[in-house]
């Protein structure tokens, strides 16, 4: 049992113009990818042929005339931008928000210094286009705006498409609706719009209104359905939109690695002789939906959840018997040792296992203190759980407002947390330059498992285990010899034929010719685990241009 | 893999209800009386930035739904 898997996350960042009310977000997103370009990039298309978001999971295609207009990112799009970095990932516009994509990793480790290294390539990439524009812009790594706005903070997996799609949605469920009591990254105001004042564990679960769906920007479901694998038949990609943006690291290993483990006890249970079927059946929710929504707005981490089948219990427990599944499985496929602990294949497994078991410790420990003030003296939970850290400083906050206030009702618990200095704690608790950012002033104060070194090596190298290992190679060596790349295709002007004269290109819409393939050649790259460095490095040390490297490696895929 | 992380120290352990209880009453009798004097200065640090027209920087900060 491992948690290693292919996994990845996708960011959108909120942009702004700093002391100005009166900016357009879908230019401002332009501005910032355009910052993140160089004079290679700019000639680099990304290549949505292989993009088909209206595949659903579930088994049915979505007709396309009944899909939304935003529904269809791979329609040619005006001005789109996109840039692929030196690591192998993605920065571009995605609505009104500037978007990144992280490179292909095989690890909850090595996904969260490759998602920490977004916010190193975004931040210097709106420093420059601030500079270019001459207006001071700023991102947010957040996912509201307090006032009915909504983006994304998304997780992707591979995972065995042999594994029943109704186990995936009903066993997720679970998981999402309750993992925020310790990967929630807390939120000021209650309701999409704010409506009710005071504090609640996640950013996007007033968001989520719907069980199962394939849309993600309207009516959105806990599980998201799209089903473009970006991989083999074997596999489907698992696309997770309920995450929040999380700022400390704890939270992110936390919702990365126990999902991957979850989706492992999926696809082994049968194996282990593990009735899956039973276990939900068990533990299956009454209304998830609003399990979602009371979760998140319970600070006592005890609201009773029904269950639909008779009984109540609450997301600690639940979390509990996720957790002590993992184990039973576990310790029946591979094992236990001396101590009775499963035997963990390597150390990332181990230190998740760990890290969720301590996770329901601190959760715990807030369940059990007697009160808030016994809730602000807690500094170790405070470390790793960010909702709790972001809630002691706000309550703080409130606490001084509160006795510099002169109002009748400023001893009530609940004052002040209307106030806009609350506000901009939490808002600013996002800001991405760390010069007004309130996270990077505790940030030192909390617990960290990727160093900060190895993230800003992950801003220009790419992983080293999967096939983001070519792109981003290719994209830094050969720059303007790369046509188009997607996560699954990477194309090579054939520079001879080019020079010849007929270089015309059409890129962006399957029904649009591309180029006489005379000019073009194009690299399959469906396996997200072949074109690592050991399987491309000598070849990209040999080859004198891309389209020879492209050559060579496919030769090597056929034999 | 080539590559270390840093990892926790912590020892993997089974969680069980009694045992996590037990755990966070430790837990929160050695917790330090520190975390309200960093929390403090942490405010201290940030309310010079927060309270230049705290109120306008919250509400020109509106954006569009995405994904």
């Amino acid at each position: 049992m491992t948690v290693q898997r292919v996994m990845g996350t996708e960011t959108e960042y909120a942009v702004s113009l700093k002391g100005s009310g009166h900016y357009n977000p879908v230019q401002l997103s332009f501005d910032v990818v355009n910052g993140a370009a160089d004079q290679h990039s700019k000639s680099i298309r990304w290549d949505y042929r292989q993009e088909d978001p209206v595949n659903d999971a579930r088994g049915t295609r979505l007709e396309r005339a009944a899909a939304r207009p935003d529904m269809l990112t791979d329609s040619p799009q005006l001005n789109i931008t996109n840039v692929i970095v030196p690591n192998g990932g993605r920065v571009y516009v995605d609505h009104a928000h500037p978007e990144y994509s992280a490179p292909e990793t095989t690890d909850p480790f090595e996904a969260v210094r490759y998602d920490h290294a977004g916010d190193l390539i975004m931040q210097a990439a709106t420093e420059r286009a601030s500079e270019a524009t001459g207006t001071p812009i700023a991102l947010h790594r957040n996912n509201v705006d307090g006032k009915g706005s909504s983006w994304g903070t998304h997780e992707n997996y591979m995972m065995l498409r042999s594994v029943p799609f109704s186990q995936v949605a009903r066993l997720m469920t679970l998981h999402f609706v309750t993992r925020q009591i310790y990967a929630g990254s807390g939120r000021v105001g209650i309701g999409e719009h704010s409506e009710t004042a005071g504090f609640q564990l996640s950013q996007r679960a007033d968001y989520i209104h719907s069980k199962v769906g394939l849309q993600t920007t309207f009516e959105r479901p806990i599980i998201n359905t799209r089903d473009e694998s970006h991989s083999t038949d074997e596999f489907r990609r698992l696309h997770v939109i309920v995450g929040d943006a999380n700022r400390m690291q704890v939270p992110q290993v936390l919702k990365l690695g126990t999902t991957s483990m979850l989706l492992w006890l999926l696809e082994h249970a049968e194996e282990a002789d593990f009735d899956i079927d039973a276990f939900l059946d068990e533990l299956e929710l009454a209304d998830p939906v609003e399990v979602m929504h009371a979760v998140s707005h319970d600070l006592t981490l005890a609201a009773p959840l029904e269950l639909e089948h008779g009984g109540e219990t609450n997301a600690w427990l639940i979390q509990l018997k996720l957790r002590q599944a993992v184990y039973q499985v576990a310790a029946l496929v591979d094992g236990t040792d001396t101590t009775g602990e499963p035997a963990w294949p390597d150390k990332s497994t181990t230190s998740v296992m760990a890290m969720w078991g301590q996770a329901l410790a601190d959760v715990a420990a807030i369940r059990h203190a007697d009160n808030d003030d016994a809730r602000l003296a807690l500094s170790n939970e405070a470390s790793r759980v960010e909702w709790l850290f972001k809630w002691q400083l706000l309550e703080k906050m409130r606490r001084k407002i509160a006795a510099a206030s002169e109002a009748e009702d400023a001893a009530n618990t609940s004052f002040g947390w209307n106030s806009p200095k609350l506000k901009v704690i939490d808002l600013a608790w996002a800001a991405l330059d760390p010069k007004t950012s309130v996270f990077a002033k505790l940030e030192s104060r909390t617990e960290r498992v990727v160093r900060a070194e190895d993230v800003a090596q992950a801003a220009t190298e790419p992983p080293e285990h999967t096939r983001a290992w070519l792109r981003g190679r290719l994209v830094s060596k050969f720059g303007s010899e790369v046509a188009a790349v997607s996560w699954s295709k990477l194309t090579a002007r054939d520079l001879q034929t080019v020079s010849e004269g007929n270089s015309a290109e059409f890129y962006g819409n399957a029904s649009h010719a591309a180029a006489s393939s005379a000019n073009l050649f194009s690299l399959d790259t469906s396996n997200p685990l072949r074109f690592t460095k050991q399987d491309c490095q000598t070849k990209l040390d040999a080859a004198e241009h891309a389209i020879d490297l492209l050559k060579a490696l496919a030769i090597t895929t056929e034999g | 893999m080539p590559q270390q992380f840093e990892q926790p120290q912590s020892q993997p352990q089974e969680v069980h209800e009694e045992d996590a209880l037990t755990a966070a009453q430790t837990n929160q009798q050695q917790q330090s009386d520190d975390q309200s004097d960093v929390l403090d200065s942490i405010l201290d640090d940030i309310e010079s930035t927060l309270e230049t027209n705290a109120e306008e920087y919250v509400n020109s900060f509106v954006q569009k739904g995405g994904e």
